[in-house]
């Protein structure tokens, strides 16, 4: 019918969609090893090019995280790890599954395990520790006493836009995972923060609050033209 | 409209800038720690309109029609200024007094630097070293850890402004040990890498490190007994702390501005 309602209506569920990423990000804003979503909107000619080259995922927004470096918190406990640079812990979840949340536990067998229970795995499988008396050098050779039990598998991928969020601090690849080399560290007894920055998401909630604002105001306009069209022009 | 995100990266370097002043504050009481500072500069400028003279019959603009995008952190300074010297009554607290760094052999069997001097007493197959308190062993002129034979006894031991040692044999006589303190400098004191655990590390920007000897000019002393505290002046971080606070008040005013006079557009048609 009328082209400008369709354009302002698909904006609004636009930004309606942006303002979840935002106010996911901000619920987050204190999950450790969490990494922040950013949403990008492309030009609907694109878009629709897209789909008619059968191209993959033919939207006008597309999320990608932001694997950004989140700051350091110290801790003091020796189970948090975090990791310095581009890598992930390895954890065992109906399959292979990876993470940036170091914050460790020992299961009532000793393994070390992720909070939600899920067991971390090292370069020989899963980690058995007799106490949680261990030092973990940065290159993640975890030692109990003198001993090397094992080191962690930390593992970093060519492309992140494979890697998917499945919960739980989890992601989910669908690419291979290559081992890390050395300028990767991890720091016992401290954990990686979130990287969310308050602000930016703030400015970004105001921002997509008052262009959805506008995009209403435009279909209240459009609204009142059709009615004025309607029922007043052949008014006698 | 451009004001939400300058007033956002505004807020945002006001923030960095207040985790700077904390983590000075934190380390008022550590030894030789140097305050940082931060340093700003203003981000890229959109160009509307340039100045041109007048030509073509058109009319000179004498000035620039340009608006800024904000602020970022340029860099973070080191204040390598002296901090007071306090007397311990410990032998092996040494400060210096000077430019100079001691060298001592970090993690991973790196060379780290430290104007920290609380050493303490390691005891080793040859001898004693002197290591920090993490272990790490200060390093002698001869790039080895510094060793002080067995059969010394450490109570005669004092250690001269140059980095050499004195100490009495069994015969009460003053000998001198065949080491000395390795004190090395940088040409630029601000390119050294902070390690944490009050070490250095040197980088590209820093240059290499140039050992002090005979010919120096401004040798550094090595003050035994004495122990150099952090440089951090509280009243000045306090001041920068009430600048920064408001700082980030008036950006967050400039937002709520730009907000409202969004609402106000979106109004225009009730």
């Amino acid at each position: 019918m009328i082209k400008g309602l369709y354009t302002a209506g698909v904006s609004m569920k636009s930004k309606m969609r942006q303002m979840d990423i935002i106010s996911n990000n901000l619920a987050n804003a204190d999950t450790t090893g969490y990494k922040k979503d950013s949403t990008v909107s492309g030009k609907f000619e694109v878009a629709l090019k897209n789909r008619m080259d059968k191209k993959e995922i033919a939207t006008i927004d597309s999320v990608y995280t932001d694997f950004k470096q989140g700051s350091f918190q110290r801790t003091d406990n020796k189970l948090d790890v975090a990791i310095k640079g581009k890598g992930f812990f390895a954890i065992e979840n109906d399959g292979e599954k990876y993470s940036r949340d170091g914050i460790f536990t020992l299961d009532n067998e000793g393994f070390l395990t992720t909070k939600s229970g899920d067991k971390v795995l090292g370069e020989n499988g899963e980690i058995k520790l007799e106490s949680d008396d261990i030092n973990i050098n940065n290159q993640g050779e975890i030692y109990q006493g003198k001993k090397l039990v094992d080191k962690l598998k930390l593992v970093d991928f060519e492309d992140y836009k494979n890697l998917e969020k499945v919960g739980d601090n989890l992601l989910k690849a669908n690419d291979k995972a290559k081992i890390s080399d050395d300028t990767v560290q991890v720091s016992q007894g401290y954990i990686e923060k979130s990287n969310v920055n308050t602000i930016e998401e703030m400015v970004s909630m105001i921002s997509t609050m008052r262009s959805y604002e506008a995009n209403q105001k435009l279909v209240k306009a459009h609204d009142d033209m059709l009615q004025k069209a309607a029922n007043d022009v052949g008014r006698v | 409209m451009r004001a939400l995100n300058t007033g956002a990266e505004g807020m945002k370097a006001q923030q960095l800038m207040i985790d700077t002043i904390s983590n000075n504050l934190a380390n008022v009481n550590t030894t030789a720690y140097k305050g940082q500072r931060m340093e700003f500069k203003d981000l890229l400028y959109e160009t509307l309109e340039k100045a041109k003279l007048k030509k073509d019959g058109k009319e000179a603009t004498p000035s620039n029609l340009q608006v800024g995008h904000g602020v970022k952190v340029s860099s973070m300074a080191k204040n390598f200024s002296k901090g007071s010297f306090t007397k311990t009554d410990n032998k092996f607290d040494l400060a210096i007094d000077g430019e100079g760094f001691f060298e001592v052999k970090g993690f991973n069997d790196k060379t780290a630097y430290t104007k920290d001097g609380t050493f303490k007493i390691i005891a080793k197959d040859d001898g004693y070293g002197l290591a920090t308190s993490d272990g790490y062993p200060l390093l002698n002129s001869n790039d080895e850890p510094l060793t002080i034979p067995q059969d010394i006894s450490l109570d005669s031991v004092s250690i001269n402004p140059n980095g050499t040692f004195n100490y009495k044999d069994a015969d009460g006589e003053i000998k001198e040990l065949d080491q000395k303190i390795k004190l090395v400098r940088f040409l630029n004191t601000q390119g050294l890498l902070n390690k944490g655990d009050n070490l250095y590390e040197v980088s590209e920007a820093s240059g290499e490190a140039i050992v002090e000897d005979a010919d120096t000019e401004n040798k550094s002393q090595i003050k035994q007994g004495y122990i150099e505290r952090s440089n951090v002046k509280v009243v000045e971080e306090m001041t920068n702390l009430i600048t920064a606070q408001r700082a980030y008040e008036l950006n967050s005013k400039a937002i709520k501005s730009a907000d409202e006079m969004m609402q106000q557009a979106n109004n225009l048609r009730r």
